[in-house]
């Protein structure tokens, strides 16, 4: 019974068909008849149109439809609005005497072209090969202007929005700016620094696409559409086309990799339901990889200009930053969400006193940036702890023993920080005294001394996070159990898993919870016509979300049942219990199968809302509080000076993620996560040339790592309750990235400093290691 | 259904079969593994060929053969074939440690030989989708007429990244046999490569690569080393090819020859000089001195000329005192 | 140009008319309908879409089909048998190699590749053949994990029916 229940490394149930290469991706299938469209893109980042002429394309050859800017304004097609604007809360919001400057994107770009790869004109044709054919007969006329594309370059760049000179979407602070400026004035010592957390592009394995059809005799249209938050783009499509959410059924299937940058609605997706509309057949559109750099969300891309006050005993009396976020050409969906969240989370797992953050979200002429796993959090966390590790050496105090001496106490919890979250109980100390241990950290001085024989730098760097997961007060998940006369349970959740494992995961909680073996549990996701709502998966929301109504839902079914159960038992109704995939008198031998329960409410009529026989259940979980999971990391890294190639040694990282649900799922979660961190940390640059180019657009110029690039990752959970959350869990997706960027980044120095370097941005390619060792010989009259 | 421009493929059995259908078919080109051909073709690289004429089949381009300091690889030979072969690992190091660093695994089971020492030149304005070089108004080596690199320069930089053709270029007598229609003829491998970044071989149009010869001076030791950015995949920022021979405490020979820097393999010049005595400090800085002043590298990577040239030398250094010391 | 091509697919002959210039890749997905092995990128750089041709991994987007005339080709779908995974498909399975399962056709192609080459790998050895391939989401060690514990799997019971097909 215990092999499938929770904390048992389940395999998933997601395997057989994925091993088998039987998934069903975007590109998998082709309904018969389909046609297929072709982007045209903008080749400059910022230009003016002076003409379009797509009557050559129209005539060509299979074509059925070209569309162009002007064509979906007539057609009233709005562009797509932010669904997460600034939050105003009693610890932040828009500074004062500022607005918040939307600009919205839309499906094609009608007279100023605002990023390269923007899309233009959508051509609907037979085949791809017509399509193609076609789109390169469009002619565009084009005037050039200056395009700026560094967020910290923009204020003094050409303007993307005329109506923006300075090019600020909004200005918003968190935390209490007089607090902070007293402590600042009062400080022993200021530490300073210009962070820069470099743009990353996201690069799931599927590239983007859609299948849209329309049903003309319901009014209504299907989008297949591989998305991280199928309800939300359902909403966005409403808001797109001003009619009501019931006229679309957003389907979803298997989504191979998200990472944030399947959230939100994308032109090509309106596009496509606009021409299977219109020309009453199937239209399908799948992005090539180049399209996917180009026409794809990016995601961080935020300098810091940090400073932290200190006392003369090292403790940390107020942070003060002022970032400048790149939110790319417009704000999308969830644009202005990093750049909020991230200075929510700014004081990390230190007690500072006073903090203000200021951000200025930037116009560029990018491609937007939207949440790329972390959301804004891994760009706070690594400000903090890049300045943590910069005062302590300034300090001349051991960075470790700078953060200890600064640890919010134990004794403080649950604690409320100056952004105004309240913190569950977390065993910070702990958990970085585990994962010393687990690294063997006494032992480097002793491996630094031997590789430095050798020539090699060698560097120990350490972050601690914590974040804030699921969702607080007023955020809610909701979840279905319809459970046949048979006794098999359908759950119809509103999460949409692109790799995580749901269906497992949600099968473990059901299998222990209800006592059913996998083969009566069926996981419904990614059908907004069978799922009343969801907010889809990101955050880290899904299992702390998403189970907590599971666990409710099992709930209020075991209770809707137990009447039925009691008059089969002929006893009370108090005397009943559910207890072991039965219903059972206390006391007794007695017992009804939750099977055989199910099968007699359907003999008895019972009917679900659905109209089929049998039992129903739905619950809502609204926690009181977010969760707040956290860790260490310890990444340990050895430079070769003359080459400044860096090498990962060793990565460790001890994380409290709650109770652990499954422990395959949940490893697998933080290698992915460190992964990106540190890929982000040590290969991944987006370079854009002086006219706005895309330069890496490609895997061969976009590093991302490969099997010999990263070490074995020596992960290890600490587990300590979650009170907010019925599971105990805290969400897992998000740490891995967030952690191993500060953490490789701070060995880098640890190396570099006998060398002479202090300070370095990512990534840590070996030009630019090199580069700064040469920098620091220079200076230092070498 | 990715779109192809429409050709006639045609995979002859041997080099007769290869000439005469190279004659009926001007324009055509020659397909190995496709690693690199076909790579580029899918981004309307180069003009698409009428005809590709598939050379995986043809007998007299397979086998390696070596008979003492002798070597003849046919130019279609696998990569892997070629980093495999235990005779090439015994008595040709070097070249098996360059082949044996080409790529991932998977492309070296199909890159040939052949296609290694023809790798077209590559550079970021160049290795581009249509799309993306449309909009940068083309460049020099294909559809346009500047070169984004050097904007004054009538001459295209991009840079030759093979990793074999700097592994046999240290050893003697280095030669490509050739095919073509009208014949064949041989020639020093050190003429294959012509410099320019646009026309980089020395070959006419109608002329293949057959085999590859050379000769390992008995007691010449041989090694390679790279570096890029990832540890597979990545083409070299610069790979460094080395042959010393020791005898007792003297340097008495030193052969090296580069790849990812110039538009074509280098082969560094001056060695000679550094040989005779004890391979010492004095020794390594005039080594540096000639890597400086020979291996240039142009913008045509992410990673700055400066750099690559760098670590051309760090290598170089590297390379020759761990062979001169027989670790 | 159609030329018919004869060749073996997943232990099957067979012949199918196709264009010179189609690449393997889009022959196998959208002519025979076998959708597992997958475009990831434009060409050579991501590995997802790698096949078996004559037991060597290939890269079927850079191969054009009229190449593998008289060859054998084997996709994924080739591996289990009677319902049953291959040895590397169940390591995938047992060790969690696979999460968005997008990658995961040409990994375990790439992998059944090596272990045919070398039965017992070293942790260097699999992370080097696994060099052609891209993984956003796993991170690679629990893909490691997997290989490694397939050669086990298959060292213990060599000779079970539970053996890949060939």
């Amino acid at each position: 019974m215990e092999r499938f229940g929770l904390s048992q490394p389940v395999p998933r149930r997601e395997d057989p068909r994925l091993l088998r290469g039987e998934g069903c991706f975007i590109d998998d299938r082709t309904p018969p008849g389909a046609l297929h469209a072709v982007v045209l893109r903008a080749p400059f980042a910022h230009a003016r149109i002076a003409s379009l002429d797509a009557a050559p394309a129209r005539s060509a050859p299979g074509v059925r439809a070209v569309y162009t800017g002007a064509d979906l304004a007539a057609a009233g097609v709005a562009e797509v609005a932010c669904t997460a604007a600034p939050p105003e809360t009693q610890w932040s919001g828009i500074r004062e005497g500022d607005r918040f400057r939307e600009r919205r994107q839309p499906a094609l770009v009608a007279d100023r072209v605002r990023f390269v790869g923007e899309c233009v004109a959508f051509v609907v044709a037979e085949t791809r090969r017509q399509a193609l054919d076609a789109s390169e007969r469009i002619e565009v006329d084009y005037d050039p202007l200056p395009a700026v594309t560094a967020c910290d370059e923009a204020p003094h760049g050409p303007p993307v929005w005329d109506d923006a000179a300075d090019n600020v979407s909004f200005r918003w602070e968190i935390g209490d700016a007089a607090a902070t400026s007293s402590a600042f004035a009062a400080a022993h010592r200021i530490v300073r620094r210009r962070i820069v957390n470099n743009r990353a592009q996201l690069c799931p394995l599927e590239t983007r696409g859609t299948i849209a059809e329309y049903h003309a005799h319901t009014n209504r249209w299907t989008l297949h559409v591989p998305t991280q938050m199928p309800h939300g783009v359902r909403r966005q499509l409403a808001q797109v086309f001003g009619v009501g959410e019931e006229r679309f059924r957003v389907l979803v299937e298997d989504v191979g990799g998200g990472f944030g940058g399947k959230n939100s609605l994308y032109p090509e997706q309106i596009l496509c339901a606009v021409a299977a509309r219109d020309l009453g057949r199937s239209v399908k559109w799948v992005a090539d990889r180049s399209e996917a750099f180009l026409g794809d969300n990016h995601g961080r891309d935020l300098v810091s200009h940090a400073e932290l006050a200190l006392d003369a005993e090292h403790r940390v009396l107020a942070l003060r930053m002022r970032n400048f976020a790149n939110l790319g050409a417009y704000t999308a969906s969830r644009g202005a969400t990093p750049p909020t969240l991230g200075p929510l989370m700014a004081a990390n797992t230190y007690r500072i006193p006073a903090l203000h953050v200021d951000v200025a979200a930037c116009f560029t002429h990018t491609v937007p940036t939207d949440p790329y796993r972390g959301a804004g959090r891994p760009e706070g966390l690594y400000v903090v702890e890049r300045l943590m590790d910069a005062a302590a050496r300034e300090t001349g105090l051991d960075p470790v023993e700078f953060r200890r001496r600064n640890l919010i106490p134990p004794d403080a919890f649950p604690y409320r920080s100056p952004t105004g979250l309240l913190y569950d109980p977390c065993e910070f100390a702990q958990v970085i005294e585990s994962a010393f241990e687990r690294a063997d950290a006494a032992g480097f001085p002793a491996r630094r001394a031997e590789a430095k024989a050798q020539g090699r730098l060698r560097g120990l760097g350490i972050a601690n996070y914590v974040e804030r997961c699921g969702g607080g007060a007023g955020l809610s998940e909701r979840s279905d159990l319809l459970v046949d006369p048979d006794g098999a349970v359908t759950l119809l959740i509103g999460s949409m898993s692109n790799g995580q494992g749901h269906e497992t995961a949600y099968s473990q909680i059901l299998y222990e919870r209800l006592g059913l073996p996998f083969e009566k549990i069926r996981i419904v996701q990614g059908d907004t016509d069978r799922v009343a709502s969801g907010t889809g998966t990101g955050g880290s929301w899904s299992l702390p979300m998403g189970g907590g109504a599971v666990v409710h839902a099992v709930d209020r079914l075991v209770e809707t049942a137990k009447p039925i159960a009691a008059d089969s038992l002929e006893a009370a109704v108090e005397d009943v219990e559910f207890r072991d995939g039965a219903f059972r008198v206390a006391g007794t031998d007695l017992a009804i199968s939750f099977a055989d329960t199910a099968a007699r409410a359907a003999a008895e009529g019972r009917v679900r809302s659905d109209g089929a026989p049998g039992l129903e259940a739905v619950a809502v979980f609204e926690p009181g509080n977010y969760t707040f999971p956290y860790g260490t990391h310890l990444c340990e890294v050895e430079v070769d000076p003359e080459t400044g190639a860096v090498r990962i040694a060793a990565y460790t990282a001890v994380h409290d993620f709650g109770q652990v649900l499954n422990p395959l799922l949940l490893a697998g979660q933080v290698h992915g996560g460190l992964a990106q961190g540190l890929g982000q940390a040590l290969l991944e640059r987006t370079a854009y040339d002086g006219e706005g180019q895309l330069l890496s657009a490609s895997f061969m110029d976009y590093c991302i790592p490969r099997a010999d690039d990263l070490p074995d990752f020596g992960f290890e959970p600490w587990i300590t309750p979650s009170p907010g959350n019925p599971l105990d869990i805290k969400g897992c997706g998000e740490a891995g990235a967030a952690g191993s960027p500060p953490a490789a980044i701070n060995a880098v120095l640890d190396a570099l400093a006998s060398a002479g370097v202090h300070d370095f941005d990512m990534p840590a390619t070996p030009e630019r290691v090199w580069r700064a060792l040469r920098a620091a010989r220079i200076a230092s009259g070498d | 259904m990715n779109v192809l421009p429409e050709w006639e493929l045609m995979a002859p059995e041997s080099i007769d079969e290869v000439r005469a259908l190279r004659a009926h078919h001007p324009g055509s080109r020659f397909l190995g593994g496709g690693t690199d051909l076909v790579v580029n073709l899918r981004r309307g690289i180069g003009d698409p060929p009428a005809a590709l004429i598939d050379i995986s089949r043809v007998a007299e381009m397979k086998g390696i053969s070596v008979d003492g300091e002798r070597l003849r690889v046919g130019a279609g030979v696998t990569i892997r074939e070629l980093a495999d072969d235990p005779r090439v690992r015994a008595g040709f190091p070097g070249l098996a440690a360059a082949a044996r660093s080409i790529a991932g695994p998977t492309h070296r089971h199909m890159g040939t030989v052949g296609g290694n020492l023809c790798l077209d030149t590559r550079c970021i304005y160049y290795n581009q989708s249509e799309w993306w070089r449309a909009a940068n108004r083309y460049c020099l080596k294909y559809g346009g007429e500047i070169c984004h690199v050097a904007p004054k320069s009538r001459v295209c930089y991009a840079t030759f990244s093979g990793d074999l053709a700097p592994a046999l270029a240290i050893l003697d007598a280095a030669e490509v046999e050739v095919a073509g229609v009208e014949g064949a003829r041989t020639l020093p491998l050190e003429s294959l490569h012509t410099g320019d970044g646009e026309r980089y071989l020395a070959l006419e149009p109608d002329e293949l690569v057959v085999a590859v010869r050379a000769r390992r001076p008995a007691a010449l030791r041989t090694g390679y080393d790279k570096v890029r950015v990832r540890r597979s995949i990545d083409y070299p920022l610069a790979g460094v090819a080395a042959g010393v021979v020791r005898e007792g405490d003297r340097l008495t020979d030193l052969r090296l020859a580069f790849t990812g820097t110039n538009p074509r393999p280098l082969r560094l010049r001056g060695t000679e000089a550094l040989c005779g005595g004890p391979l010492d400090d004095a020794g390594m800085e005039r080594l540096s001195g000639l890597v400086r002043r020979q291996v240039m590298a142009m913008r045509t990577t992410f990673t700055s000329g400066h750099y690559r040239r760098h670590a051309a030398g760090v290598l170089a250094r590297r390379l020759v005192r761990r062979l001169f010391d027989g670790v | 140009m159609i030329r018919l091509l004869t060749y073996r697919l997943n232990g099957r002959e067979r012949t199918d008319a196709v264009p010179d210039n189609v690449l393997l890749l889009d022959h196998l997905r959208e002519t025979v309908g076998l959708t597992g092995t997958k475009t990831g990128c434009d060409g050579g750089e991501c590995g997802a879409c790698t096949v078996l041709v004559d037991g060597a991994p290939v890269l079927s987007c850079l191969t054009l089909s009229a190449t593998v005339a008289g060859r054998s080709v084997e996709t994924v779908e080739s591996l289990a048998e009677g319902g049953r995974l291959a040895f590397i498909q169940e390591g995938f399975h047992r060790k969690l190699g696979s999460q968005c399962g997008y990658c995961t056709p040409g990994l375990i192609m790439a992998s059944e590749a090596l272990l045919r080459q070398d039965p017992d790998p070293s942790e260097d050895a699999i992370r080097e053949a696994l060099g052609s391939n891209i993984c956003r989401c796993t991170g690679y060690v629990k893909i490691i994990e997997a290989v490694r514990w397939a050669a086990e799997s298959s060292a213990a019971r060599s000779g079970s029916p539970a053996e890949p097909a060939r």
